[in-house]
């Protein structure tokens, strides 16, 4: 399956409806990248949402650097005397950096 | 009562509106709203989907939840917040807050009448909302953080959650105070939960590290039934015993599974995989709802987004030349 990539901000109600989850695959990833099927159902999303246009490359790299931007908070967020295994319960696992589809 | 020449015609039906029924499924019709030949598919669990629905005004993620996909209430999240929200099925407006500040809590009931339970620190004070502010409840037996809940405001049940370690214990609540009910078999926390009081589901959860297994509370007895099919930690969850719902959580953070009474099946995924949702019963397996959460680069971004599932009696397609 062929996918197009675009970043815009999910805006809330009506974002993406139940009709157009059932035309076309859809999946959101950190710094608003949206991974959309490529047919017109997912091109007339893009454009309803004013989507901005990005390569494959270009979206990864956006979501690499969130999380690794996360990364960082996650290591700099310690509390004294706090166990590797108690910081993972208060702040869940480290994030992963991730190959998007 | 419909006829077969009514709902299907013997020539094409014009119709300016969609229509919603089941007893239409086969119609071919002209929309003449959108100007379009459609037709009328079957619909059920197979055609459910997450769409997008309004965003929280504050990102938060660990926070309780409680109401349907219309009038729906999330409350508390990290860092220990009083937060809360409600939600009207477009857009969600804040309202009082909680008196004790909470992360990790859970919810139920309505949003005229809910109950928030739990909390990150084992916090065992409990708060019921009105519709319009949030007072004291009764005291939970063993505090605890990340349980799961059932019921209302006047009739509830509070089961697993951890307290320093991961428990079976579970408490029923009669509108002012809380005893001992029985245990469940597996001990945990992180639970989805769905039901009343009286017939309840405590779904997956942390064991560490997570867990298939499901039980049912008859309201006597914690009884182990078929598992989910992906354990998880932290997801949502709402519903019944008859139909439940149970998504997202960490790991399969995107994964949906429906609960037919008997058997869980895997269905759509949300658009944005995600764990730490508002916990508790939540909406129904029909009409759910998935409020905030920690997105995949977590733990941050928090999300502000909500998704609603929507099971239909019918599909509507349109004819098209391609």
């Amino acid at each position: 399956m062929a996918y197009k990539y675009c970043v815009k901000e999910n805006w809330g109600k009506d974002f993406f409806t139940h009709e157009e989850r059932t035309r076309f695959h859809l999946e959101g990833h950190p710094g608003n990248v949206w991974i959309v099927g490529d047919n017109n159902h997912g091109d007339a999303w893009i454009s309803k949402i004013s989507g901005t246009i990005k390569t494959k490359s270009e979206a990864q790299a956006i979501v690499t650097g969130v999380i690794e931007t996360a990364q960082g908070v996650w290591d700099d967020d310690d509390v004294d005397g706090e166990s590797s295994a108690e910081k993972i319960t208060r702040l869940g696992a480290k994030p992963t950096t991730y190959n998007i589809i | 009562m419909a006829t077969y020449k009514s709902t299907k015609g013997f020539t094409v039906q014009v119709l300016a509106d969609d229509p919603t029924v089941e007893d239409t499924v086969g119609l071919l019709y002209f929309n003449t709203t959108d100007n379009e030949f459609k037709y009328v598919r079957p619909g059920g669990v197979a055609a459910a989907t997450w769409s997008s629905g309004g965003a929280l005004n504050v990102a938060v993620a660990n926070s309780g939840g409680a109401g349907t996909q219309t009038a729906a209430l999330n409350f508390g999240g990290v860092p220990n917040v009083t937060t809360s929200e409600s939600y009207n099925g477009t857009s969600w407006t804040e309202t009082n807050d909680l008196n004790t500040g909470r992360s990790e809590v859970a919810g139920s009931g309505l949003q005229t009448a809910a109950i928030a339970a739990g909390g990150l620190g084992s916090i065992a004070a409990t708060e019921e909302y009105d519709g319009t502010s949030w007072t004291a409840g009764g005291a939970l037996g063993t505090g605890r953080r990340r349980p799961g809940i059932a019921g209302n405001l006047s009739a509830a049940i509070a089961f697993a959650g951890n307290n320093g370690s991961y428990l079976t214990n579970a408490e029923n609540y009669d509108g002012s105070s809380w005893t001992d009910a029985p245990t469940l078999n597996t001990a945990r926390s992180g639970v989805g939960s769905a039901g009343i009081s009286t017939a309840a589901l405590c779904i997956s959860g942390q064991t560490p590290p997570t867990t298939v297994n499901v039980e049912e509370w008859n309201g006597s007895s914690w009884t182990e039934i078929n598992n989910v099919n992906r354990s998880r930690d932290a997801g949502g969850s709402g519903g019944t015993v008859s139909t439940a719902l149970f998504f997202g959580g960490e790991p399969s953070g995107e994964n949906t599974e429906y609960f037919d009474g008997t058997s869980w099946s895997e269905q759509a995924n949300l658009a944005t995989d995600r764990y730490q949702i508002a916990k508790g019963n939540v909406g129904t397996a029909e009409l759910g709802i998935c409020i905030g959460g920690t997105g995949p680069a977590g733990p941050n971004p928090v999300l502000t987004a909500t998704e609603e599932w929507v099971l239909p009696d019918v599909v509507i397609k349109t004819v098209s030349d391609s």
